[in-house]
């Protein structure tokens, strides 16, 4: 049952991931007093992907191919640590949450390769900016996972969620806010959204992510679509899985699942109505400010582990 | 206010002399040919901001360049020699302007038969800079976004702009050259052509100056008419260049509410005069769509509901710190870069340069009216938004005096077709300063000269850029929003 429950959550991330998209720019459209496309419509492009020519640059090598698998592959796995609707996730080692950064990462450094060896000069652009923000962005991921980490006496991503779901919520420890504020920074950076990167531009001058992908088409773009949803996903049920995991189901039964279900929901509805706010509220940074605003969660990251290992 | 001067170089020195004078301003150069295929170039310049002169002299051999003189002369050289073949001695860049490298270097359409043209393989050479990092980043000609094509050759270090050549002219359809041996009342669909979204001033640029050949008297009505035209097509560029702007830099509610906003604009003139774009209205000799006073009265009404919507949004971009952070300091382009090309329209009252045609050179109704002319000194994005986002008002306020005072009597009188003579005529686009010079020869247009302000403006944008990254240049570059089709005509 347990095991049913864990495959259950790594689904539902993978299968809801286009709902959370369409359902941002839903609302984004709404606040700008457009109708919208319909929250269905990024299942649409996938599939429509899916069944389109791969066309691949004369000049680009078997690492073209292979980046939006590795890509796809490397999300799925991150997938597969976050808990969702208990405490515990399908896969889950020691230190899992510094080989979550890293398989972030690791699909991130495929997609730069596959970028530059799409030849273009703007895959080369988005590559290089790709590199500086997952640069600046990698020491206050772990480190803001690490001051959760100190606090709860774990090194595992569901060992965390627990200690967590066993807090009080009014004595909950104040150097938290500084290590959810850093994390919520870094997951900004790190899915490309507004205001360190643009997703729906069509400027290819200002792009970071969306640079790195212009050379594809097809299926591949398909995966790279599909994995970067998945990964916005992921992010989001991360951040609520170590700061706001209350509400999880304590025993693996129907009812309790069913609760759950309906509570993470909610949450996740929270922070997709966040998101969107804060996209329609701000304008896009300068792209030499990103550095700041990442050193911005550096600094909240840093205080957050000082902080969390003097309170031991 | 035309002199004709008699003998080759002394006629151009006499030009070169007055253009280095401090109180005069580079307009056009163009070329043409008398009844004799003789060529002839005319020098057009404004003297004390207030009267345009223009000097004649025709050509036999090489004449010396302007530009060393005045740095706007540049590209109006080039276009002489590749439609005339007229050489400017001493010009810093020879290269083909107009014309790519399969265009044969000695075919001149203006003087020659161009109807069959061989295709030639030449060589195009950009400007190399060298050192350390520095990479170039070709953009264009083809773009993503639903814009016209124009090369730009970004010479970057990292994200930052060392150099930025541009190369238009992939639109250049010869339009002057369409002009020649068409009717006049032809002409005006050729005017319309020449920028789709300020074609109401090409148009009437165009008809003022025929109107100026047969000195036809145009109702006041339909000048009021012509006004309202002019002023509506300015919010509508202004409102939507403001919209974009904010689409560029990530900040997406005002830009769709622009968008709402321009489309109401677009749906009430296609209600009261049949047309978004009020496409065939200006005809010479008026307007071919009057308004009734119920329509004006509704029309106004409709103008200033979509400005007082503008305003809030107006308000909104300036106050959000995080689009102010954007829009300032960017793209400057300093007063004195302004002043050496010659620049017009916002960018150049955004550059702290106050030229506006409304107010120095009045055509039509605007005899009669007060236009406010803004300025700004920065010279940066936040300056150019600003200029149009006060424009936006002042224009409401013209349509509105204007359309409150109609006056009485009919729209259009008829034009005589025949007859021989000259003319000029400027309007202030939405862009800056577009005149037109056509010559008429038994009722027929055999010389249409096109200054655009798009065509004066364009060699500024790549000395805005040094220093800036190249994630700007998308936004710097729709601050100036220049018109390729109106650039390459």
């Amino acid at each position: 049952m347990t095991l049913m429950t864990n495959v259950l959550q790594v689904l539902l991330l993978i299968l809801l991931a286009p709902l959370v998209r369409g359902v941002i720019s839903r609302i984004k459209a709404r606040i700008q007093n457009r109708r919208g496309a319909s929250v269905w419509r990024p299942y649409a492009d996938v599939l429509k992907l899916f069944r389109k020519q791969d066309l691949v640059p004369a000049s680009a090598s078997f690492v073209f191919r292979l980046a939006p698998m590795v890509v796809f592959t490397t999300t799925l796995v991150v997938a597969a640590f976050v808990p969702l609707l208990h405490g515990s996730a399908l896969l889950g080692v020691t230190g899992d949450f510094v080989l979550l950064v890293y398989l972030l990462a690791l699909g991130r450094f495929f997609l730069m390769l596959g970028a530059m060896d799409g030849g273009s000069s703007f895959g080369g652009m988005g590559a290089s900016r790709e590199a500086l923000v997952s640069t600046l962005a990698e020491a206050p991921f772990l480190l803001a996972l690490m001051s959760v980490a100190i606090a709860a006496h774990t090194a595992s991503i569901a060992g965390m969620v627990q200690w967590t779901m066993g807090q009080n919520f009014f004595q909950f420890s104040a150097v938290y806010a500084l290590a959810f504020a850093a994390l919520v920074l870094v997951a900004i950076a790190e899915t490309g959204r507004i205001p360190v990167d643009n997703p729906t531009t069509h400027l290819e001058l200002t792009m970071i992510h969306e640079a790195m992908v212009l050379e594809y088409s097809g299926p591949s773009l398909a995966l790279i679509e599909w994995a970067s949803a998945i990964k916005l996903t992921v992010v989001m049920a991360l951040l609520i899985a170590l700061f706001v995991p209350w509400g999880m189901a304590s025993s693996v039964s129907a009812l309790a699942l069913g609760v759950a279900s309906l509570v993470m929901l909610l949450k996740i509805a929270a922070l997709v109505l966040a998101l969107a706010l804060v996209e329609c509220s701000v304008a896009k940074l300068r792209m030499y400010l990103v550095p700041d605003f990442l050193g911005v969660a550096s600094a909240l990251a840093i205080l957050a582990v000082v902080f969390t290992a003097l309170m031991r | 206010m035309t002199a004709i001067l008699p003998n080759n170089q002394a006629g151009v020195s006499r030009a070169l002399d007055l253009l280095s004078a401090e109180n005069t301003r580079l307009v056009s150069i163009f070329g043409s040919t008398d009844d004799n295929h003789v060529r002839y170039v005319h020098y057009l310049i404004e003297v004390d901001g207030r009267e345009y002169r223009m000097l004649s002299s025709p050509v036999t051999g090489p004449i010396p360049s302007a530009t060393p003189i005045v740095p706007a002369a540049a590209w109006y050289e080039r276009e002489l020699h590749d439609q005339y073949g007229i050489e400017c001695e001493g010009h810093p860049d020879p290269r083909p302007l107009l014309f790519h490298e399969n265009w044969p270097e000695n075919v001149h359409p203006m003087i020659d038969d161009a109807s069959h043209v061989p295709w030639a393989k030449g060589q195009y050479h950009f400007l190399r800079v060298h050192g350390d990092g520095v990479c170039e980043v070709p953009v264009g000609p083809i773009h993503a976004g639903i814009i016209e094509p124009g090369h730009f050759r970004f010479s970057v270090v990292g994200d930052t702009v060392l150099h930025l050549e541009l190369r238009h002219f992939y639109t250049h359809k010869g339009t002057e050259k369409l002009f020649e041996n068409s009717a006049v009342m032809d002409g005006v669909m050729i005017a319309e052509s020449v920028s789709g979204d300020n074609c109401f001033s090409h148009a009437v640029a165009y008809c003022q100056a025929i109107e100026n050949v047969f000195a036809i008297p145009v109702p006041p009505r339909a000048q009021a008419i012509r006004l309202v035209g002019l002023e509506l097509e300015r919010m509508l560029a202004h409102i939507a260049d403001v919209g974009a702007l904010c689409g560029d830099v990530g900040f997406m509610v005002p830009a769709a509410y622009t968008a709402r906003i321009k489309e109401t604009l677009l749906q009430a003139s296609a209600r009261f005069f049949g047309t978004r774009f009020w496409r065939g209205i200006s005809v010479p000799g008026g307007v071919t769509r009057d308004l009734s006073g119920a329509e004006a009265g509704e029309f106004g009404r409709i103008v200033t509901t979509a400005a007082r919507d503008f305003a809030q949004m107006a308000r909104l971009i300036l106050h959000t710190s995080s689009v102010q952070n954007r829009f300032e300091s960017t793209g400057i382009l300093t007063a004195e870069i302004a002043k050496q090309l010659a620049v017009v329209g916002p960018a150049a009252r955004a550059s702290g340069i106050r030229l506006d045609v409304r107010r120095d050179h009045p055509s039509g109704r605007y005899r009669d009216v007060q236009v406010d002319v803004p300025q700004y000194k920065h010279g940066d994005v936040l300056a150019r938004a600003r200029i149009r986002i006060d424009e936006t008002a002042i224009s409401t306020q013209l349509i509105n005096e204007t359309l409150k005072e109609l006056p009485a009597g009919s729209v259009l009188v008829p034009v005589p077709l025949s007859g021989s003579a000259d003319a000029l005529s400027a309007v202030e686009s939405p862009r800056g300063e577009l005149l037109y010079w056509v010559r008429i020869r038994d009722g027929k247009i055999t010389r249409c000269h096109i200054k655009s302000p798009s065509f004066q403006n364009w060699p500024a944008l790549p000395l805005a850029m040094p220093g800036n990254i190249i994630a700007d240049f998308p936004l710097i570059n729709k601050s100036f929003n220049l018109s390729y089709s109106g650039c390459d005509r």
